[in-house]
């Protein structure tokens, strides 16, 4: 029989390299995973042996990932680049994909139409989509494309036992581990074993003639007889697993993933998150859903019996947290560190073949005459177009995702930042990104300097990112607290990761950035905003890193490549083969068991059409749900929380056309008032929750209380506020409050201020510092300081006064010993202080102690986390001394200072006032350090207040704030004899420069107040300007 | 004779023998250079003649390191050339003769430096002093010649400064490589321009700027359009140029703390940078009668003589009017001192009292002279309560209204 090639491959081929050639240019770079394997790739391009990397999180090994399919990526790199490198293998998962659902449909059905159909359709499957173009899990693909060509050669090695089947079997099965390992240890499991089942089966039924007749008994009898070859195939696969990446397993042992696990949406509840139910089982699934039932009934069929169990068991662990039983299935601790897409990816991919199968009975086979006979030839061609219809809507829908809701920032172009790096010898510091999305992962491949963060997780390695639930800084926003409680600790002590330069893409991050210290350095080209601290060490140039054994080098090195040339070699004949047809091919095995499609059960295409009158019923109501959820007018729930969405996500016109119209106020007032409300809840707030509850509603008018649940950069904010609604026939709004009708007197007016520039570098050298250009550290004062404690946790409060001619840059870092001298803890002042000091300025500060949050026990995680508060440090001793350092360097920028107290008073335990802003710039978010003093005039505790609504030029800002009961503070010790500011010892270094100080001049006018311990207070205001002019 | 003193006498003629081959390896070796002080940069060789046919090693080291050379031999001369990275360094090198692992000849040769000075390395800090005299900076001046070594001791080096008017030579020498001179900050505030000279060369000019020292007390004065406490116009506060002990204008941006304590004791507060040794602020007047105590301070340096500003009442009495069933409260007009209507935005606060509950308060701004309330029927139900209106510091109560 003369073999012909299928032409639907060929078509399946042709339309899969034309449809998703095109569209990978403008979707792979935006997804989650691709930069990532970029990066691992320009890892392997400049240093192939040498797996470590200093470029993320203070070193790691790329052992902690199967390394092929980077690495081939980085040697394509070498023709034209990483980008290069990145298209042509994932043109090679392409075809390795559709080939791939070929012959396992074929292996599966026995029938090459079938078979064809399956990867016509196979190339548009939304899975497929979903992971190449959304997720960009080239490995992930790779493996299981494998895994796909190595079943038919599994299945005649058990059938045939011919050890050519073997070897190809297992050369791909050794190329599978290498690019992806978790594809071979689950598809063994749910692919092989049903495989191996199916082998049995059918050699039974070589036995006595049909299935039916195949009894367990049979079964097992059968089972005997291949054991030796199911056996030396799974021992050899067990070897391969193992062996090939055996670098990777003992990295993994040496380094085990002690990790708090990362929440990821594949484990939420798909009713509840119904965008993970999208994401994770909607799109995988796609058109497969609706022929589920039939899958199901080919499955369950005798022959595919071990199939069936598998793919019931795939279909209800892909339903992640939807349903308990794939937590009670896999255990806590599994569930957890899973992500169990992955099994709806595996149950759509075993669908592949039975759907082909179904499309082709449908479209030339029995189905159709069943259909035609039963509702006639025009229904029959409405239901296929339905489906086909149905199926490109899937596909395109799945593809363009990226655009409907944009997994990443706009792409930025990372030159400008590669040459700031470049320049000045800025790499010399550790950066870090916010706000860069996935692109960090391009950032970093592009760049030499090294960054504290990194993309891939499994991989962090410091404990202040394992211990919490973050994938990386870069984007703890959207971590919420957690994340920025994280990125709280690397930007207060910078020095301990020579953290220096942040690139910033995201003005969120701004108000933390400026109140532990940060400056802005410039905007580049680009957009992105460069933050610096001052005072930080260059990394030093010799690094430690994890010593790995040569012969694990040379094993990562060296065997990937091997495995893929030794398939190549072993398959070399047979593709030609194939392909070119030189010989005629002896047909496999397995096309011995296709079945003539006759006669298609009735019942099943009853059981579809109830199936898909279900789904369309639940569709209809999902929508319904979501129609009626967002109709903003419908009810007065919907008007406020519509009101609140559209203002948090900046929707002004929407805002604007829920408001009562009987306001009569313009969109242009509307967004003037808004405007003005700049400030910490204005700009830089999201709306973590909200909850609106309806206390008096009558059919015009009704009382709403919202309680909203804002995330800051500086502290979490819970506001309860009132809002009256007023209906017009059916419609709600909601109607305006009232602004503050302040009036500044001045129409314009002027201010002089001091302004600082500061050279750098005059003389253009690339000396490391030309020493006529360094500057004197300015002298610091400290003026008191002393060890308290508070609330169970120790804190260092005090004064320090800038006591030089020009402003200072302050880092203060406290040190706690107990009474052998031994250290316990250290840290840097966080934001209970002003970090700019003109020349002469006092500022109040307080040292938290914070330890590496919730290290000691996971179970510790308080839910409900605030950034502001912070994990105080398990002392293992009582502290009893401390060491004080201020150290101060010239700074010339953000230094404003015209705020003022301008009017204060006290009732009871509540002080209260507004400022005034004399100045010319809007301050955004004012911040007030509040000191408290005892009678004798010492100071005892500092406390701070962010104002959540900034002061703009010329307008009061009034404020409250309650003060706080110090029943329980104790002072530890007011020695200040280790206390040294540049190095220096503060006494000496004091009595230099300001001999003759006039004492306790900073206190001789204070705000009385009645407390138990604390009879004053200080209120000193430091200023963050959100826009500078 | 036992047995022990044969071998001893044995041992002994060993020794003899060896020693004898060592002197006579020292023998036969004569170093050839007299010159034991050479010139920094130019040749230096040592030559010796050996009479016997073995070739010694010579073994370097000076202050920067060691090594060990071989010899270039022509007949019975050896070369022993010493390399530029010793020859070009100013100081002692002592050297060595090795033979089979023995030193069988030392010595040393001294590099001195070239008189020709290329270039004279200065360092002045720190950069910056305070006036005064007591504060100092140092200069430090390395006259080098052509090859990085600093010159012989006692070198002359000239050091020229100059200050406002007035320049000043000083003559020094150079002693242990360098040579330097302290300069004590003057009263006034300005800079030093630093040069030197050695040997016909010139240093760069080299800067050290004079800062004010600490501030000395000083004045200040308040500036108002009147004196009305209409809680909208501004009240600018001004110190008097402050200056140091000597005279001198602090530097910009010093900091200026002024404070106010008001009638009641409470303090106001704000923080100014000053400008040509002016410190300037503004605040709003108050919204009711006041008298403001204000002083301004450098903390721990300076502070001015307290002066007193008074604000006079301007509300003296407003309206209020009930409607809407008693729960609209128009407050109004609020007049100021002319009768014209005040400035948008006083506030006005209204005290909600009710039997068995704690009081509540709204508090709103003005507008036009007027201000509105209205009570909600939801958080304020049918009954009665006591009203106690505010602003500016005048009360009015209002018992027992019902509300419906």
């Amino acid at each position: 029989m003369k073999k012909q090639t299928n032409k639907y491959l060929i078509v399946a081929l042709l339309f899969g390299l034309l449809f998703h050639g095109t569209a990978i240019f403008f979707t792979l770079e935006k997804t989650y995973d691709a930069l990532i394997h970029l990066f691992f790739a320009e890892h392997y391009s400049t240093s192939w042996f040498e797996p470590w990397n200093y470029k993320w999180y203070t070193g790691f090994t790329v052992m902690s990932y199967p390394p092929l399919v980077h690495q081939f990526i980085g040697l394509f790199s070498f023709v034209a680049g990483l980008k290069f490198g990145l298209f042509v293998v994932a043109f090679i998962a392409i075809i390795l994909f559709i080939t791939g659902s070929y012959r396992f449909s074929l292996l599966i059905t026995a029938s090459r139409k079938a078979a064809g159909y399956a990867a016509i359709l196979a190339v548009f499957s939304s899975t497929f989509i979903e992971t190449l173009h959304l997720f960009g899990q080239l490995p992930s693909i790779i493996g299981a494309s494998l895994l796909m060509h190595s079943m038919p050669e599994i299945y005649l090695w058990l059938k045939t036992g011919k050890y050519k089947y073997l070897v190809s079997s297992l050369a791909l099965m050794a190329v599978m581990v290498c690019s992806h390992h978790v594809t071979p240890i689950f598809g063994m499991v749910f692919f092989i074993f049903p495989l191996i089942g199916l082998a049995i089966l059918d050699t039974a039924k070589d036995q006595v003639g049909s299935f039916e007749k195949v009894t367990f008994r049979l079964f097992l009898q059968t089972l005997f007889k291949l054991f030796r070859r199911i056996l030396s195939f799974g021992l050899s696969s067990l070897f391969l697993i193992v062996f090939c990446i055996l670098p990777y397993w003992i990295n993994t042992k040496n380094n085990p993933i002690t990790q708090i696990p990362i929440p990821h949406g594949s484990r939420d509840n798909f009713l509840e998150v119904t965008s993970s139910g999208l994401v994770f089982f909607l799109i995988p699934w796609g058109i497969l859903l609706a022929i589920l039932p039939y899958v199901f009934y080919r499955y369950y069929s005798k022959r595919y019996i071990c199939f069936g169990i598998s793919i019931t068991v795939l279909t209800i662990l892909g339903t992640g947290g939807t349903t308990p039983i794939p937590k009670l299935f896999l255990g806590e601790n599994a569930f957890n560190i899973l992500t169990l897409d992955r099994f709806t990816l595996w149950a759509s991919l075993m669908s592949m073949p039975l759907f082909g199968e179904f499309s082709y009975r449908l479209a030339e086979g029995d189905l159709k005459e069943l259909m035609q006979n039963k509702f006639g030839a025009v229904y029959h061609r409405l239901f296929g177009a339905l489906l086909v219809s149905f199926y490109i809507f899937m596909a395109i829908f799945t593809l363009n995702m990226g655009y409907f809701r944009p997994s990443q920032p706009q792409k930025i172009k990372t030159l400008p930042i590669v040459n700031f790096l470049n320049q000045d010898q800025h790499d010399k510091w550790r950066y870090l990104t916010l706000g860069f999305g996935d692109q960090m992962a391009w950032l970093g491949a592009n760049t030499k300097a090294l960054s504290v963060d990194g993309n891939y997780h499994s991989a962090r390695r410091l404990p202040e990112l394992t211990t919490r639930a973050i994938e990386r800084l870069e984007n703890s926003k959207f971590k919420g607290i957690e994340g920025l409680g994280s990125l709280q600790q690397f930007l207060t002590v910078p020095e301990k990761y020579n953290l220096k330069y942040i690139f910033s893409n995201d003005k969120f991050y701004d108000p933390i950035l400026y109140f532990c210290g940060w400056q802005r350095l410039q905007q580049l080209e680009n957009g992105i905003m460069v933050w610096e601290k001052l005072n930080v060490p260059p990394i030093a140039s010799i690094l430690q890193q994890d010593e790995i054994a040569t012969f694990q080098k040379v094993m990562w090195g060296l065997i990937p490549v091997s495995t893929v040339l030794i398939v190549l070699l072993v398959n070399l004949r047979m593709i030609w083969r194939r392909t070119l047809k030189t010989k005629i091919a002896e047909i496999p095995n397995y096309q011995n068991y296709e079945i003539e499609y006759l006669k298609f059960p009735s019942i099943i295409i009853k059981i579809i059409h109830v199936w898909i009158a279900f789904l369309i019923l639940c569709a209809s109501y999902g929508f319904y749900l979501f129609y009626v959820k967002n109709i903003s007018h419908q009810s007065p729930e919907n008007i406020v929380k519509a009101y609140y969405n559209a203002l948090d996500f900046k929707e002004y016109e929407k805002a604007h056309s829920l408001v009562d119209p009987n306001n009569k106020i313009k969109i242009a007032q509307f967004m003037l008032e808004l405007s003005v409300r700049d400030g910490i809840l204005g700009s830089y707030a999201k709306l973590d929750s909200i909850a609106v509850s309806i206390s008096y509603k009558n059919d015009s008018t009704a009382h709403a209380r919202v309680y909203t649940e804002w995330i800051t950069p500086l502290e979490k904010l819970s506001r309860k506020t009132d809002h009256d609604l007023v209906a017009h026939g059916k419609k709600w709004f909601v109607k305006l409050k009232k602004t503050d009708s302040d009036l500044p007197p001045n129409q314009l007016y002027v201010s002089n201020s001091t302004q600082y520039f500061n050279h750098g570098r005059r003389k253009i050298t690339t000396e490391q510092t030309h020493h006529e250009d360094v500057l004197k550290r300015p002298v610091l004062e400290i003026l008191s300081s002393k060890l308290v404690k508070f609330n169970n946790s120790y804190a260092l409060i005090g004064e320090v006064q800038n006591i030089d001619n020009v402003p200072a840059d302050v880092i203060l870092k406290g040190t706690l010993y107990n009474d052998d001298n031994l250290e316990l803890a250290t840290y840097n002042c966080k934001h209970s202080t002003k970090h700019k000091l003109m020349p002469k300025e006092i500022t109040s500060f307080k040292i938290n102690f914070e330890g590496i949050a919730w290290s000691k026990t996971k179970d510790s995680i308080p839910k409900t986390f605030n950034p502001d508060e912070f994990t105080p440090i398990e002392l293992s001793h009582q502290p009893t001394k401390f060491n004080l350092q201020a150290i101060g360097s010239v700074t010339t920028t953000n230094l404003y200072k015209n705020t003022v107290v301008n009017q204060l008073k006290v009732r009871e335990n509540d002080v209260s006032g507004f400022l005034f802003n004399n100045g010319i710039q809007e301050v955004t978010i004012p911040q007030l350090l509040i000191s408290y003093y005892n009678e004798n005039r010492d100071i005892i505790w500092v406390d701070h207040l962010f104002l959540e609504e900034g002061v703009r030029q010329e307008r009061k800002r009034y404020f409250n704030y309650t003060l706080k009961d110090f029943a329980i503070l104790e002072t530890i010790n007011t020695s200040m004899e280790n206390c040294f500011v540049n190095g220096f010892p503060n006494a000496t270094i004091a009595s230099a420069v300001v001999p003759d100080r006039i004492q306790k001049h900073g206190t001789q006018k204070l705000q009385s107040i009645q407390n138990n311990m604390a009879c004053y207070i200080k209120v000193e205001i430091n200023n963050f300007i959100g826009n500078p002019k | 004779m036992n047995i022990k003193s044969y071998i001893l006498i044995l041992f002994g003629l060993c020794y003899q023998l060896a020693i004898s081959q060592n002197t006579q390896d020292q023998k036969s070796l004569v170093l050839q250079t007299t010159d034991t002080v050479f010139v920094a940069g130019t040749f230096v060789s040592l030559n010796f003649t050996n009479s016997e046919n073995f070739t010694p090693s010579l073994y370097l080291t000076n202050s920067f390191g060691t090594t060990i050379i071989d010899p270039t031999r022509v007949q019975k001369y050896l070369f022993y050339t010493i390399p530029t990275n010793i020859a070009n360094k100013r100081g002692r090198v002592n050297w060595s003769l090795i033979h089979n692992k023995k030193v069988i000849q030392q010595g040393k040769v001294d590099i001195i430096s070239d008189d020709i000075v290329s270039k004279i390395e200065t360092y002045v800090g720190p950069p910056s002093v305070q006036a005064g005299g007591i504060d100092f900076a140092m200069s430090v001046m390395i006259p080098i010649d052509t090859l990085d070594n600093p010159v012989m001791d006692n070198s002359k080096v000239t050091f020229k400064k100059q200050f406002l008017a007035k320049e000043d030579t000083v003559q020094l020498v150079v002693k242990d490589l360098l040579s330097y001179e302290t300069i004590y900050s003057p009263l006034k505030t300005g800079r030093f321009l630093i040069s030197s000279k050695c040997n016909n060369k010139q240093s760069t000019e080299h800067t050290l700027n004079v800062w004010a020292s600490l501030p000395s007390n000083f004045t200040i004065t308040a500036e108002s359009n009147h004196n009305y406490a209409d809680g909208n116009q501004i009240c600018t506060l001004k110190t008097s140029v402050i200056k140091d002990a000597f005279g001198n204008l602090v530097t910009d941006g010093t900091a200026v703390s002024i404070i106010i304590e008001d009638k009641n004791g409470d303090i106001l507060s704000a923080n100014c940078n000053t400008i040509n040794g002016v410190g300037q602020t503004k605040f709003v007047h108050p919204d009711h009668e006041q008298q403001w105590k204000i002083k301004a301070f450098v903390y721990g340096m300076a502070e001015s003589t307290p002066i007193t500003l008074s604000f006079q009442q301007v509300i003296t009495d407003f309206d209020v009017v009930f409607s809407e069933n008693n729960r609209e409260i128009t407050v109004g007009p609020l007049r100021s001192f002319m009768e014209q209507m005040i400035p948008d935005g006083l506030r006005v606060e209204l005290e909600i009292g009710e039997e068995g509950a704690t009081h509540k308060y709204m508090i709103s701004t003005s507008n036009d002279g007027y201000v509105k309330f209205i009570l909600d029927p939801e958080n304020y139900k049918n009954q009665i309560y006591n009203f106690k209106i505010t602003t500016a510091e005048i009360s009015k109560i209002f018992k027992n209204k019902s509300v419906w």
